[in-house]
């Protein structure tokens, strides 16, 4: 098939081809950028926490008063929790990854607070059986020991113990083994390191880095409780787990219990409603992209006729017909591919400058410029299938 | 004449249905992606308090770090958008604003009585008694406290109007009691309905949360020795053992407000603000280059970036997206009008006027417009349907407003008005007498 | 009624310029039913275009009706077609969407006649065309000859004191034609000046007075000897433009 002669015609009928070059530019540079803001999102929602998520109940039971003993009402309430049938591990703890409340504190490798570099951790403050609640790995030294836990408020007690992940442990100090090193807190009080876990992921969302975290022994009576349950046994034991804790103390507000896994899609519902918000953008675009194309190739074949007839009366076979507009329909899209890709890049550009958006990876380019060329010319298919019907006898009739 | 050209057009829609369809259809999609999020946006960057959003300022100081400066927002220069307590005190001290108010946001465990049912844990704001009038709350029954009230941190309650229907039946409960926290409260005020959007006197508790159910003196968490429920963010490596620590201490964790109603009010509660930050200074606080801030409310939001990233990059993608059905429909359009040029050539050979083919073909492109718009809006509904289904707390808006509603009938009459120009142009300029021979 | 008087027409495509009419000059008075023939080529549609104020001449005079409207804009020349001149193609050119009356009712629409003027005219055209039974019928309902009866009513409802006919049967067959000739030769009787453009000689004799067309001027020589009495036409009126 020679393209000169086709380049030509559609040189002499522009208008047509350069409205559907456009709308494949358009259309290119939403879906590139659409689909870089996905992938970008299911990258950040796919971080592991750590946690064993989807078999961790977590509840809070609020106590206004204060004048309590501590470890009583934890220990009582631990019990209560634990003999339930269904109910494998119990922990008190102050916040778990994702949920968006948390604490963080500065800490210090030197004694000798100007000297070391400073790094800061978010800490969980938790009870000596959270491995087993909360699945975690102890990957070097131990986890905390009973005797350990400090039962809150403790007039100027502090943990002296720590166990950090495994991520930060390594950056903090290149790799080396860090069991057995201190840290040291702004007011110059040293922690030991005991202990390093399978990276733990951060409290909040979009804030701090996240494996930047740590887990301190401590204990306050209003924490959260952290129940682990087996997979089936989960929803059965939600109402249960409530109406235990409100039978233990009806002074005290429970809250409503809640999965680990339904905290974390509420921080991230914010971006699954983004993401099927541009889903829908960009197949809504390609539709409407590819109705275009159809339209419009109908158009031109219906405009054509009398050429196509005179073209088959002196000896055009159907195939030539049917590879003639899907040719032209070949030159036109990709023309408005290349556009595209000025495009897409320029867009990117923008909203990278002005907003904080990932950079364009040319890495999926080709797969979007072969998704194009497919759509359309699965798009202009019909239309040139149509036009290879046409009767060569319409040549010759006048009217 | 108009009529006639309606007529034609509805024989022309009613000739190429599925063309017709298509073009409707591409501008109804348009309009509606792009005004789903345009609804977004408008709502997100609303003004909650439009009668004196100039008047009222959030009131910050840098009192962070003289070696780094807060950073949790993307100008890593400015001040923290909360204050600390022993400043926001001494700010209460001046009687230059119209009204000032310092708050702090609290659940509190409530019931009727001390041996009533569970107690309920109410989202309350504790804040001073100007309050009400800074942000002109309306009140159903009572009304707030005054400033002795809040200086003896009285036991004293406000009711949202959910809170009085569901502890006293909808009636007038002034005079009342209340049991927060096991303290006995005497309730002086309900309010009516109010839910300013964006929540912007404290958007810790979420950008389109429902506003508090309890309000209280701001002064009683702080005797009760409560911290807030919010977040409170801390610098400076200092021994915080007792809760006079922790409200001595450089810790910034509350709101403050403040109105002004003149320019002169204004310089002046900044001079007073500086002064005092100077004062400070002696005392070895206050080590950043001085950049205290009143933030009118539309300012404020602007600052705390209320109306995201997202939202806007939705919007370029919904305007480009509307781009290419106007695209789309210049295409189909310009095909059917090129279609029927020798229908037009004969038309003008018996005397109609340019004016007349462009008459005729622009009531037919208005016709197209107006069905798309309408189209359109059904679309947007169902997005915005959509959408508060996917958000959590957007229950409460993302409504499409009478405004809204002539917006989208606007822009779609527009959008066809734009894409109907170029083919109407063409089909008027066409030759006459090429169409007339022989079709 | 037509005066035509060293009227040019270039047609410039690029470089290449085609000369349609060179110095035409040309006479109608009122009332007269002139047959402009020649052969293709010969500037046959260029003079009809140009009379009928569908194009403006490159150079030269042209008075209608004792105006001279060779220099007239769009819209004025819009308003003369729309008042003053009739038009009868070969393909009839009627609107497929719009049944009969509505096609008749199309030039008085732009005309702004009231309504009642505009129902009176059509009853008045149908009814000279002997189609006002069939005034509710799509133009695809009709034969050739009763479309083309159609398009001369179209013309004829405004009153315009001049009709152009371009091979007004060259689409139909010879009964139909004839038909068609008496309905014209009727209404030329009644005063209405009709010029009509043909290449068929036959057709050309029943008009008042012939004017050959050559290379874009008006021919002194005649081809034909003027008609007999009683003109056989039966024979080469259908033809393919």
């Amino acid at each position: 098939m020679e393209i000169r002669p086709i380049l030509s015609t559609l040189m002499r009928n522009k208008t047509g081809a350069i409205l559907i070059a456009l709308q494949i530019a358009l259309t290119m540079a939403v879906v590139i950028n659409a689909a870089f803001v996905i992938v970008d999102r299911r990258n950040t929602m796919a971080e592991p926490t750590g946690v064993d998520d989807s078999n961790l109940i977590l509840v809070r039971a609020v106590k206004s008063d204060r004048d309590v003993d501590v470890r009583s009402i934890v220990e009582r309430d631990t019990a209560a929790l634990m003999a339930i049938d269904g109910v494998q591990q119990v922990s008190k703890i102050s916040s778990v990854p994702l949920s968006n409340s948390g604490s963080s504190q500065s800490f210090s490798t030197s004694e000798e607070l100007e000297d070391g570099s400073w790094f800061n951790l978010a800490y969980y403050r938790t009870d000596a059986v959270a491995t087993e609640t909360l699945g975690l790995e102890v990957t070097r030294g131990r986890w905390f020991r009973d005797d350990e836990i400090v039962y809150g408020p403790a007039d100027g007690e502090v943990p002296r113990v720590t166990i950090l992940s495994d991520a930060k442990a390594d950056e903090v100090f290149d790799g080396e083994n860090p069991v057995g090193k201190l840290i040291y807190t702004s007011r110059g009080d040293a922690i030991e390191i005991i202990g390093t876990v399978a990276s733990v992921g951060r409290p909040w969302y979009g804030w701090g880095e996240l494996y930047s975290t740590s887990f301190t022994p401590f204990v306050e009576v209003n924490f959260l409780f952290a129940i682990r349950t087996a997979p089936e046994d989960r929803d059965r034991l939600i109402p249960i787990i409530e109406e235990t804790l409100v039978a233990l103390d009806t002074d005290r507000l429970v809250g409503e219990p809640r999965t680990h896994s339904e905290i974390i899609a509420q921080t991230y519902s914010r971006d699954v409603a983004m993401n099927r918000m541009l889903t829908i953008v960009m197949g809504l675009v390609v539709s409407i992209t590819a109705l275009g194309i159809v339209g419009l190739a109908s158009f031109s074949v219906a405009q054509r006729r009398r050429q196509i007839g005179t073209r088959r009366a002196v000896g055009a076979r159907r195939h030539h017909i049917l590879s003639y507009f899907l040719v032209e329909n070949w030159l036109i899209t990709t023309g408005g591919i290349v556009l595209g890709l000025v495009l897409s890049f320029a867009l990117n550009y923008w909203l990278v400058t002005k907003y904080t958006l990932p950079k364009l990876d040319p890495v999926a380019l080709p797969l979007v410029v072969l998704g194009l060329w497919a759509v359309g010319l699965m798009a202009a298919a019909g239309p040139a299938r149509k036009a290879t019907g046409i009767d060569p006898a319409i040549a010759t009739r006048t009217v | 004449m108009t009529a006639y050209y309606l007529k034609l057009a509805w024989l022309s829609i009613r000739k190429n249905p599925l063309l017709t369809s298509l073009m409707i259809g591409a501008i109804a999609l348009g309009i509606g992606v792009s005004m789903t999020t345009l609804t977004l946006y408008h709502v997100m960057s609303s003004d909650p308090l439009p009668q004196k959003s100039d008047q009222v300022f959030a009131v910050m100081m840098d009192t962070w770090n003289p070696d780094d400066p807060y950073t949790e927002l993307n100008d890593g220069s400015a001040p923290p958008p909360q204050t600390t307590f022993r400043d926001s005190m001494a700010l209460m001290e001046s009687d230059i604003p119209t009204h000032q108010a310092v708050m702090l946001h609290k659940g509190f465990a409530a019931r009727l009585d001390e041996d009533g049912a569970r107690p309920e844990r109410l989202s309350t704001r504790a804040t001073y008694g100007d309050f009400f009038p800074m942000f002109e709350v309306p009140f159903l029954y009572g009304s707030g406290w005054d400033r002795n009230a809040d200086d003896r941190a009285e036991r004293v309650v406000v009711l949202s109007k959910r809170i009085n229907d569901k502890f006293f039946g909808g009636e007038d409960s002034v005079g009342e009691r209340l049991m927060l926290d096991g303290t006995p409260f005497t309730v002086v005020g309900v309010i009516d309905e109010w839910r300013p959007v964006p929540h912007f006197y404290d958007l810790n508790t979420g950008l389109f949360g429902d506003s508090e159910e309890l309000f209280v003196p701001f002064q009683v968490p702080i005797s009760l020795e409560y911290y807030a429920d919010g977040s409170t963010n801390c610098w400076k490596p200092e021994r915080i053992e007792s809760y006079q620590d922790f409200l001595q201490s450089e810790c910034v964790w509350l709101q403050h407000w403040a109105q002004l109603d003149t320019d002169a009010q204004r310089e002046a509660f900044q001079g007073f603000i500086d002064a005092y930050a100077l004062e400070q200074r002696k005392l070895g606080r206050f080590g950043r280059p001085l950049d205290n801030r009143l933030n009118d409310v539309m300012t404020w939001l602007e600052f705390r970036e209320v109306v995201s990233d997202d939202n806007r990059l939705l919007m370029v993608l919904a305007f480009m997206f509307l781009a290419i059905c106007l695209l789309n429909t210049i295409g189909l359009m310009l095909a059917k009008f090129i279609n029927r040029a020798p229908l037009v050539g004969v038309r003008r050979a018996l005397g109609a006027s340019r004016f007349e083919i462009i008459r005729q073909h622009g009531v037919e492109v208005l016709i197209i417009g107006i069905l798309g718009g309408l189209a359109g809006l059904v679309l947007s509904w169902g997005g915005l349907i959509a959408v508060r289904s996917w958000y959590r707390g957007y229950e409460y808006l993302a409504h499409l407003d009478p405004a809204m509603v002539a917006w989208a009938i606007g822009l779609a009459v527009l959008s066809a008005a734009l894409a109907g120009l170029y083919p109407t142009w063409r089909i008027s300029r066409i030759q006459p007498a090429v169409h007339l021979k022989a079709q | 009624m037509l005066d035509m008087q060293d009227i040019t027409k270039v047609y410039a495509a690029g470089l290449i310029e085609t000369h349609a009419l060179r110095s035409l000059n040309l006479e109608v008075k009122s009332g007269e039913f002139v047959a402009v023939t020649g052969p293709s080529g010969s500037g046959k549609t260029t003079f009809l275009n140009i009379a009928g104020l569908l194009e403006s001449p490159s150079g030269g005079r042209y008075l209608l009706d004792g105006e001279d409207v060779s220099g007239f804009g769009d819209n004025a020349r819009s308003k003369i077609r729309n008042e003053k001149i009739g038009f009868i193609f070969q393909a009839f050119n009627l609107i497929p969407d719009l049944n009969i009356a509505d096609n008749v009712d199309v030039p008085l629409r732009y005309r702004g006649f009231s309504g009642s003027e505009r129902k009176r005219r059509i009853d008045e055209a149908l009814e000279l065309v002997g189609l006002s039974s069939r005034r509710n019928h799509l133009p695809a309902q009709l034969s050739g000859g009763q479309q083309q009866r159609v398009a001369i009513a179209r013309a004829l409802a405004g009153d315009p004191a001049l009709l152009l006919a371009d091979e007004p049967t060259g689409n139909l067959d010879s009964l139909m034609a004839r038909q068609v000739m008496d309905l014209l030769e009727e209404i030329n009787a009644r005063g209405t000046t009709i010029i009509m453009v043909t290449h068929d000689p036959e057709l050309a004799r029943r008009a008042g007075r012939n004017v050959h067309l050559l290379d874009g001027q008006v021919s002194d020589f005649q081809p034909l000897e003027p008609p007999p009495a009683e003109a056989d036409d039966d024979d080469g009126v259908r033809s393919v433009a």
